[in-house]
């Protein structure tokens, strides 16, 4: 790695860096604007119970994730059973569904004349009188973010365990290690890290959300940051609330590096072959498909033909607000795709011709954006974009409530998935081919405009669809930061859920569901392909 | 043969209803260092995952010190057999240091460090024992494999191109460490390669695997 120049590349990547950091920064330093009686207020008498839900609905949310993505990813991979070659790809499918939306479901499926209880009185199980417990409660969130979330776990674990080389299995066998010591010490150990990290993912998704424990009434770290600010009105206030969150959150991502600090489980690829699985007959054969199929059935299935159900209450399906919001959040999330997809464009060239360390350093830094919760980020851009305004203006306002800082939250939050996949198709194009084109007298430009841009067009289709998944899918930023009287469909989805009119948000729903599968096509080939290559 | 040690008899292996081995006859005394050569794909890798238990024959009987290990009914499971498998691939448990890799497979808990220790020495490798294995180079990676499995102080070594890989300099520094520790504990070796000028100087009989048949050079 060269060390850092005062070029325009690396000038570039430190202004990049420093406009990213900008609402974390703005964030971040309202802990030094000196503590308000609303503050006092929150920390004595909210303060606690935020910390207990939070703590309380992570760990549930952890130890059910755990359970269903661990024990998921380890049958697929290590045995054979009914339906295994659909589970394999179909445990990805509630990604699709994001928590707030599933949270919605549940509800209407759980009320008294809904689904569940129909059924039930239908099967002659319950009477007129009996009722499913409430859904909403901290236990009935801590199922819905679980049977939402899992999939980062599983997903995770199942690439580490096909990772795991068999001729090390096979070594630690003939050494003596019966299957039980093979299982604990060496292919736990080994897939540890993976399953840290899709914790942490998952803890970071957890304390991020705003729609499911707002729709769930659970007062938490995120809704109490909302409600100080559009209740209390009292940003800074607000401000120091998210501060603390995102202290948590570095917390979470610090422990999760920690852990993993200095061993390295990474296996190189000459040595990757399948690892034997285990046909599963009788009992076994139906608890291992049962166990995988709930998961799909509970995150995935069920919500879709629930949803479908609504739809049916709907005489006006293509309504004008519904085309009019489908087309808004389609704006903007190919707007924001396109940004993101250039910045990383930009970025990952610049690392491959100049190699710079600053620029690498960099470009890991802004990828952490990923990590920041949407709220945070909102209230970050916001009290960034009220200031700039009062520089430029003494009458009014002209950024802040513009598309400019929803598409800024919306290009921090997914520069991370862009820079993984540019990144890795990067990787498969030969340096060779650069210094050939660079012999041939093509300058740094010509190189990326017409060796580059063609190559890596897959990378970058990917890269732009990738981003409009997340961000249709996207909430609390949204929320705050989109302009007067301008709806996506998330927020048209979680305006009707409030307003109690949520057959009509069916349609948006769907298309939500709809755009979040685009991912999982993505992934599943992934793993698809990794597999032909062993 | 009064110190008949490893007996394959009429080894038959198919899969996919190709024949990869037929009617493999080998007798193998104790202490000797016995190498099989053959081009890639004819079949020694499995040949030796079969004498160590990682995959079964379809037909014939192993035993070992006149103990049957496989046969039609009996088929005894890898880490019961007590030999030792070093491969070419990459296979030291990558989260662990060099020192509990080969602490791995000692069975009894007294005096595990110091056995270990010793074993690294006869290598000379101790410098290396607080290394994660992507620490260490190639060759250093194989001598902890051989520590590894020679300090279980396996009753047969079975060898799989372990130095493949390497540059010769390497491999003639590493050959004299290898040839005294197996003298001096009187392991029984048998070693897989596809250069016979790679195996000759360490071993006492040579076997050529071709068409899936196993003849003596």
């Amino acid at each position: 790695m060269r060390q850092f120049n005062l070029n325009f590349w690396n000038i570039f990547a430190s202004f990049i860096a420093f406009i990213f950091s900008i609402p974390i920064i703005s964030v971040l330093l309202s802990l030094f604007l000196g503590f308000n009686d609303n503050f006092d207020h929150i920390v004595n008498v909210v303060l606690l119970e935020y910390s207990i839900n939070s703590l309380l609905l992570v760990i549930g949310v952890s130890l059910l994730v755990l359970c269903i993505g661990v024990t998921s990813a380890l049958l697929v991979t290590t045995f054979r059973f009914t339906g295994r070659k659909i589970f394999e790809w179909a445990l990805i499918l509630p990604l699709a569904v994001p928590p707030y939306l599933l949270a919605y479901v549940m509800t209407e499926m759980f009320e008294y004349s809904g689904t569940a209880n129909t059924i039930l009185r239908a099967l002659n199980l319950f009477s007129e009188e009996d009722v499913l417990p409430a859904i909403r409660s901290l236990s009935g969130a801590i199922i819905v973010f679980g049977f939402a979330l899992y999939p980062y776990v599983y997903l995770i674990t199942r690439v580490a365990l096909m990772n795991i080389s068999k001729p090390i299995l096979e070594s630690a066998r003939v050494l003596g290690a019966d299957k039980f010591k093979n299982f604990t010490k060496i292919i736990l150990p080994l897939i540890r890290p993976a399953i840290f990290a899709g914790l942490a993912l998952v803890c970071m998704e957890t304390l991020s959300d705003f729609g499911a424990v707002q729709h769930f009434a659970i007062p938490t770290f995120t809704t109490g940051i909302f409600r100080t600010w559009l209740g209390m009105y009292d940003l800074i206030t607000a401000m120091q609330l998210a501060s603390i969150l995102l202290l948590v959150i570095c917390l979470v991502i610090f422990l999760e590096r920690k852990q993993r600090a200095n061993a390295e489980y990474s296996l190189s690829d000459d040595s990757r072959e399948d690892l034997d699985s285990i046909e599963l007959k009788g009992v076994k054969n139906f608890l291992a498909s049962s166990f995988c199929l709930i998961p799909i059935l509970v995150g995935f299935i069920i919500p879709v033909f629930e949803i479908i159900s609504w739809s049916v209450e709907i005489t006006n399906i293509f309504s004008t607000k519904f085309i009019y919001v489908s087309l808004n959040t389609m704006l903007l999330a190919i707007t924001a795709g396109v940004i993101t997809t250039i910045l990383a464009i930009l970025f990952n060239f610049n690392l491959r011709i100049s190699k710079s360390k600053h620029s690498k350093i960099m470009n890991n830094f802004i990828s952490m954006g990923y990590g920041v919760p949407g709220l945070i980020l909102a209230i970050g851009i916001t009290h960034f974009l009220t200031n700039f305004d009062l520089i430029l203006s003494d009458t009014g306002i002209i950024i802040t409530g513009s598309l400019f800082g929803l598409i800024f939250a919306y290009v921090i939050k997914s520069y991370a998935l862009t820079n993984n996949v540019l990144e890795s198709n990067y990787k498969q194009i030969s340096t060779s081919i650069d210094e050939s084109a660079r012999i041939l007298g093509a300058t740094k430009f010509n190189l990326l405009g017409n060796i580059h841009i063609p190559l890596l067009k897959t990378g970058i289709f990917t890269s732009v669809l990738l981003v409009i998944s997340e961000v249709v899918k996207e909430l609390p930023a949204t929320l705050i930061l989109r302009p007067f009287n301008f709806d996506t469909l998330a927020v048209t989805v979680y305006t009707y859920a409030s307003e109690e009119r949520i057959y009509e948000a069916a349609f948006p729903a769907l298309l939500i569901i709809l755009i979040g599968l685009i991912p999982i096509y993505f992934i599943s080939n992934m793993i698809r392909s990794s597999r032909s290559l062993n | 043969m009064k110190n008949l040690f490893l007996n394959l008899k009429n080894i038959h292996y198919e899969i996919n209803s190709h024949t990869i081995l037929k009617n493999i006859n080998l007798n193998i005394n104790k202490g000797e260092f016995v190498s099989i050569i053959g081009k890639s794909g004819s079949g020694k890798t499995t040949l030796l995952k079969i004498i160590s238990g990682l995959i079964k024959q379809t037909k014939g009987e192993i035993l070992l010190n006149d103990k049957i290990l496989s046969n039609g009914d009996i088929f005894l499971e890898p880490e019961n057999r007590n030999l030792g498998l070093v491969v070419q691939e990459k296979v030291l448990f990558p989260h662990l240091k060099v020192l509990a890799n080969v602490e791995f497979g000692i069975i009894r808990e007294e005096n595990k460090k110091e056995k270990a220790v010793e074993m690294l020495k006869k290598f000379h490798i101790t410098n290396l024992m607080d290394k994660y294995p992507h620490e260490i180079s190639g060759g250093e990676a194989q001598r902890v494999a051989l520590a590894r499995t020679l300090v279980t102080k396996p009753k047969i070594l079975l060898l799989d191109e372990p130095f493949n890989g390497l540059d010769d300099e390497l491999k003639w520094d590493i050959y004299p460490d290898v040839n005294k520790v197996l003298n001096d504990n009187k392991i029984t070796t048998v070693m897989v390669s596809h250069n016979k000028s790679e195996v000759k100087d360490l071993s006492d009989r040579i076997f050529n695997l071709k068409n899936a048949t196993l003849k003596e050079l």
